[in-house]
């Protein structure tokens, strides 16, 4: 059994919260104004109008208007203002 | 998120403006390499975007932005620091405000009002000088007053109150009472006691309860005349004493005489005011003025505050201004204080009769009236059996008790 098999055989069998065992990284959108990202690996860019988040093999991209950056930590980043789109490359 | 942002308040931020190219790496880099909280980022313009950071990071980033070739500009400093840095410049005002705070916390730790509750037959007046003996007044420390010992204290010196019960309101202190029903004077039975006459008086009725009534109707009595005997003779065994009781009427006489002048003095206000403030420290006066009239009319309020007592007065002047009245109504006011006179000594009975009679006054400008009441009361007095009256009894029983034997023998 592989390294990753064995994380997902874990959480699925013990229903641990799957943000801590693996890395990926947990988003959460509140409506079309925020989104929070738990776990993300680093800003790519940040317009007004468009946004790339880098995660763990993905790269969350995002569209809309009046983006600003409500706060940023080490592995956690809150993003407001209004989300047209939100594209995983 | 506002726990943060307080926590930020009080250890200080800055909103600062980044320059360059790389703006994405450079937040890449102080969030991962110096673990720093960043918050309200916005873009401004292509190579510009604001953003707010603690002071503290604000001084590690200095090596990441020259990695970048960012340029950094602090648009806004902000926090606690930043008003205490303003304090220091109005000392004056911070003084004050410390002053008004200090001031504040020294009223509102002393009792300014003292409220009594629930009295109906003991005075407001008479318990709160109690409490001041006992050290409970208006300016004392809160904490210093201890609830228990006062109630004790105050239940004892006022024997009319049952139940005391102390509690603050703010910086009023609510001293309820609840009030005892004092039980009826119990006459001491067992004391044996005669009745005289407390007045000069004829007799108009006698109810003895008890005893032996010595006096008859319609007879003339003087003041401390012998009326019940509380010596009972028995057949063969000498004398006993008893406790006497009873309600003697007897009509009485009153004689007064009343100077009334034919004029009165009246107030008549000059419209001077003058007004005095006294400062005491612990009873001692700091400063005094004159009133600088002769007649006046005094008005005072006392405010204490702690150990300061502050009292304004404000005195108004008047004259004094002779004005005639006539016969009749200086008349009147003699009657009037005759009437009081004798009212107040005759306290358990009635008033049958009153007659007046002017009689000529050495004194010009006066009346004179002479009053004759005639009024009906009760005159009993209780006093002690002394032994001489009980050994003149005991001699008066034995003559008779010898002059029956003689007679039996006969």
């Amino acid at each position: 059994m592989s390294k990753s098999r064995l994380k997902s055989f874990m959480t699925d069998s013990l229903e641990l919260p799957k943000e801590i065992v693996t890395d990926l990284s947990r988003v959460s959108i509140f409506s079309n104004n925020e989104i929070y990202i738990e776990n993300y690996k680093g800003l790519i860019e940040f317009e007004t109008d468009r946004a790339k988040i880098n995660t763990k093999g993905k790269i969350i991209s995002l569209n809309g208007k009046g983006f600003e950056i409500k706060n940023i930590t080490e592995d956690e980043i809150t993003l407001k203002g209004e989300i047209y789109k939100i594209t995983f490359e | 998120m506002d726990i943060i942002n307080l926590y930020n308040f009080y250890s200080g931020y800055v909103k600062i403006k980044i320059k360059g190219k790389h703006l994405e790496r450079f937040l890449n880099l102080i969030t991962t390499n110096l673990n720093l909280y960043i918050w309200d980022i916005s873009r401004i313009s292509e190579e510009e975007a604001t953003l707010k950071i603690s002071l503290k990071g604000f001084k590690k980033i200095r090596k990441h932005a020259y990695k970048t070739k960012t340029k950094v500009e602090i648009v806004e400093k902000n926090g606690l620091y930043k008003y205490l840095q303003n304090m220091k410049k109005r000392k004056i005002i911070v003084f004050a405000g410390v002053l008004f705070t200090v001031f504040i916390v020294f009223i509102t730790s002393l009792v300014l009002d003292i409220e009594v509750k629930g009295n109906i037959l003991v005075e407001k007046e008479e318990i709160l000088e109690k409490l001041n003996d006992i050290g409970l007044k208006k300016g004392v420390f809160r904490s210093k007053i201890d609830n228990r010992e006062i109630e004790v204290k105050l239940m004892n010196e006022i024997e009319e109150i049952s139940w005391v019960g102390i509690s603050e309101e703010g910086t009023r202190l609510v001293i309820e009472i609840k009030e005892r029903r004092i039980p009826p004077k119990i006459i001491p039975m067992d004391v044996p006691c005669k009745i005289i006459a407390g007045k000069d008086a004829i007799i108009k009725s006698i109810t003895a309860a008890n005893g032996n009534a010595v006096v008859e109707l319609n007879q003339t009595v003087k003041k401390g005349d012998l009326l019940i005997s509380g010596i009972i003779e028995t057949k063969n065994d000498g004398v006993r004493t008893v406790h006497s009781m009873a309600s003697v009427k007897g009509r009485t006489w009153y004689e007064n005489f009343s100077e009334s002048p034919l004029f009165v003095y009246e107030k008549q206000y000059t419209g001077n005011i003058s007004k005095a403030v006294s400062f005491y420290f612990n009873g001692k006066l700091l400063n005094h003025k004159d009133v600088p009239y002769y007649n006046y009319d005094e008005k005072s309020e006392k405010y204490v505050i702690g150990p300061l007592t502050v009292i304004k007065r404000e005195f108004t002047e008047y004259n004094l201004i002779k004005k005639g009245i006539s016969d009749a109504e200086a008349e009147k006011n003699a009657k009037k204080e005759l009437e009081n006179l004798l009212y107040k000594s005759v306290l358990k009975g009635d008033v049958v009769k009153i007659s007046y009679e002017r009689i000529e006054c050495e004194k010009s400008d006066y009346i004179k009236l002479r009053m004759l009441a005639e009024c009906e009361e009760e005159i009993a007095q209780q006093a002690e059996i002394t032994q001489a009256d009980l050994d003149y009894a005991t001699e008066e029983w034995r003559k008779k008790y010898e002059q029956q034997k003689a007679y039996d023998a006969m």
